[in-house]
């Protein structure tokens, strides 16, 4: 059976990422880290995402070894650290991040909100973005076919030709079309009572199982580790 | 009997504009009634009835002057969440009005934002699915139902909590006939439980049955009045007149038949499918598609939701690969590849298609042939326009641009998808005119629409999908 953890849960692994990435983990602790934050997907039946990420995440520690013992070329070098280590310590939100948007329905997110008595002008632009994600999986795709007509960020070479024309031809027509989207679903939100003030129900089952405390407590070991000054 | 709705001498003017948009507005309705709002776009319908669910002067903001009641409220003093047991809105986009991805429970949504139990929330949802006969939408992802589909549920939605009030701002305007039917037997239940609904509209002829009065809008006033019997007296040439789409569509149904038989024409077009089979090979959508597509006509493309016209659109310009058969242009046979590069879709939502910062580089990116801008603005009314952005021009004027850069790109198949949908009477018209000056040029033109008086009046033949 597929098991997915609570939406409180994800925020507070979210949460957790970013405090991770602020301070500098040594190499073990980084390592349970990743294999902490990766243990979700295999419950929820997203193994080649997993796998995608442990991937990504081995070579990073594979380049590193190189790139200690072997560069001196300062350009490549330069680039290379980038994707090792400046990625290496995004990784961990990353894997939150794509967790969360993957497994976690709207009603889900906002479900969450309410059980944590999110005021009202957090809630409401929080519950719009959440709404967002699936409207910009279909705009990316129409906006796509439109620029195929246009001749234009086609394929990959414009992409790497032109990388910052091809992201604005992009990105321009869905932040255009987003600020239109977020009105409207602002209107249509407060003419079913998202605002009132009040206790809200939800139909949306959420309840702790011991599977999401398990994971609370997983989400500090790092943390703790780190504060111990353990160094394995 | 005393009235629901009074406005009394309303003038609305919004936040950071100069004149105001609602003027002198005065008028009752009473419980039970059903009145139809309709007027150009621009003529302030949208704006009045955003007074009359409590968005604003709330939400979106600006002067309001004059008593404007819904029920007991009063626009202006009232919270917006004083409106919700009251008035139910419904509005014109199906795609941006649905607050979460499954149709249970957006339905749900309102009953739990004023907390009520779950086995109630689970009872009225039952209740009202089966009254409203929707009980087939149920637990289904809303990404993945029709316009029409996503309508009836928003519709549903707005009655969770039994409101005594419907505001109903252009529901019909992104629909199908179908559709549309079935949104009008919703409204007729209604009306016999005695709600009260406002109808803000310019396409007329599916509200007739129940519709009490008629008030005209023309430029943020009201211009005339008419109750049902009087109203269903005026011709559609009078409507037209006053910007207004027909009441009786009955001429134009017949004109469509005829159009439509005109198709067996054998003569060679220069785009030609032969035994097209198009969608996914999990899915076929048609199959045996052999048409015919000649230069120098508009050329309709017909049928009900869900029988393949955006398939074969986008199978004729490239976006996706036929299953089986080939797509001819003047007899050679076409990749997708090249079919893209010769055709051009003006999608609907026309914000998707705008990528520049000025109007004149937007007709300019990716173009052949840019010595011909100058005529090209010309011919499409866009001078005063071109250094303007080109988000901040009306849908018209974007449609316009868009058409623009097809040309001097040198697109010889142009696909227009619903061009005139929302779009009143004399801007239906404006378009209609553009066709005929771009069927002059060497170019295979397509129309995929549900808009009958368009396809009646422009198009020169009409191929009709079905099932």
């Amino acid at each position: 059976m597929k098991r997915v953890l609570d939406p409180r849960v994800k925020l507070l692994l979210l949460i957790l990422a970013a405090v991770y990435i602020s301070i500098q983990l040594s190499f073990p602790i980084e390592l349970i880290l990743v294999f902490i934050y990766i243990g979700p997907y295999f419950l929820a039946g997203l193994y080649s995402l997993a796998i995608m990420f442990l991937l990504i995440y081995f070579s990073q520690l594979l380049l590193s070894q190189f790139l200690v013992s072997h560069m001196n070329h300062a350009f490549v070098t330069y680039i290379l650290s980038f994707l090792v280590f400046g990625l290496r310590s995004l990784l961990p939100s990353m894997i939150a991040g794509t967790y969360s948007i993957k497994t976690t329905t709207v009603s889900e997110w906002i479900a969450a909100f309410k059980k944590l008595y999110f005021p009202n002008w957090l809630l409401i632009p929080l519950a719009v973005i959440a709404r967002f994600f699936p409207t910009i999986r279909e705009d990316y795709q129409r906006i796509r076919q439109a620029m195929a007509f246009r001749g234009v960020g086609t394929n990959l070479w414009d992409l790497v030709k032109h990388p910052i024309q091809t992201l604005e031809y992009l990105l321009i027509p869905l932040l255009m079309n987003a600020t239109q989207v977020a009105e409207d679903l602002t209107i249509s939100s407060l003419t079913k009572g998202l605002s009132l003030s009040g206790k809200h129900t939800s139909i949306v089952p959420l309840k702790l199982t011991l599977y999401d405390w398990l994971y609370v407590v997983l989400a500090f070991i790092p943390l703790v580790l780190h504060l111990g000054g353990v160094y394995l | 009997m005393k009235s629901i709705i009074k406005s009394e001498q309303v003038s609305f003017q919004y936040l950071h504009s100069k004149a105001p948009f609602l003027k002198d507005i005065n008028f009752e309705v009473y419980p039970g009634e059903c009145v139809l709002i309709c007027g150009a776009s621009g003529s302030g319908k949208t704006s009045f009835s955003r007074l009359l669910n409590g968005i604003s002067p709330n939400y979106i903001e600006g002067n309001l002057s004059g008593n404007m009641h819904t029920a007991n409220l009063n626009a202006g003093e009232a919270d917006i969440e004083e409106y919700l047991p009251i008035v139910g809105s419904v509005f014109q986009n199906p795609k941006t009005q649905h607050f979460t991805v499954d149709t249970t429970s957006e339905l749900a949504f309102p009953l739990e934002n004023i907390g009520m139990e779950l086995d109630d929330i689970r009872q009225q949802i039952q209740n009202k699915a089966v009254s409203f006969q929707i009980s087939h939408l149920l637990e289904r992802n809303i990404f993945k139902l029709s316009g029409g589909e996503k309508q009836q549920i928003a519709f549903v939605s707005a009655n969770m909590l039994e409101p005594s009030i419907l505001v109903l701002d252009e529901v019909t305007s992104n629909l199908d006939q179908e559709a549309i039917n079935r949104i009008s037997k919703m409204v007729k239940n209604l009306k016999k439980k005695n709600i009260t609904i406002i109808l803000f509209e310019h396409r007329l002829s599916w509200a007739k049955d129940f519709v009490d009065r008629y008030i005209l809008f023309e430029e943020g006033k009201i211009k005339n009045e008419w109750s049902a019997s009087e109203f269903n007296k005026i011709t559609n040439d009078e409507l037209h007149y006053l910007g207004l789409r027909s009441m009786n569509l009955s001429p134009y149904r017949e004109d469509i038949q005829e159009k439509t038989n005109l198709l067996t024409s054998r003569e060679k077009g220069m785009l030609q499918t032969k035994d097209l089979e198009i969608g996914y090979p999990s899915h076929k959508v048609l199959s045996r598609v052999n048409l015919n597509f000649q230069s120098n006509k508009i050329i309709g493309l017909m049928g009900e939701n869900g029988t393949g016209k955006s398939t074969l659109a986008n199978t004729l310009t490239g976006l996706q690969a036929p299953i089986s058969g080939e797509i001819l242009w003047q007899g050679k046979k076409m990749s997708p590849k090249q079919l893209i590069k010769k055709s051009f879709l003006v999608m609907q939502d026309m914000n998707y298609q705008l990528f520049s910062d000025s109007v004149e580089n937007e007709i300019l990116l990716g173009s052949k042939h840019p010595e011909y801008l100058e005529e090209v603005i010309e011919t499409l009314n866009l001078s005063p326009y071109r250094k303007r952005h080109p988000m901040s021009l009306s849908e018209g004027q974007k449609q316009r641009v868009a058409i623009a850069s097809a040309i001097l790109s040198g697109k010889e198949l142009i696909i227009f998808d619903e061009p005139t949908s929302g779009l009143d009477y004399l801007h239906m018209e404006r378009f209609g005119q553009l066709l005929e000056r771009l069927k002059t040029t060497k170019r295979v033109i397509v129309i995929i629409t549900h808009d009958e008086e368009l396809a009646a009046k422009w198009c020169d033949s009409i191929i009709h999908l079905k099932k």
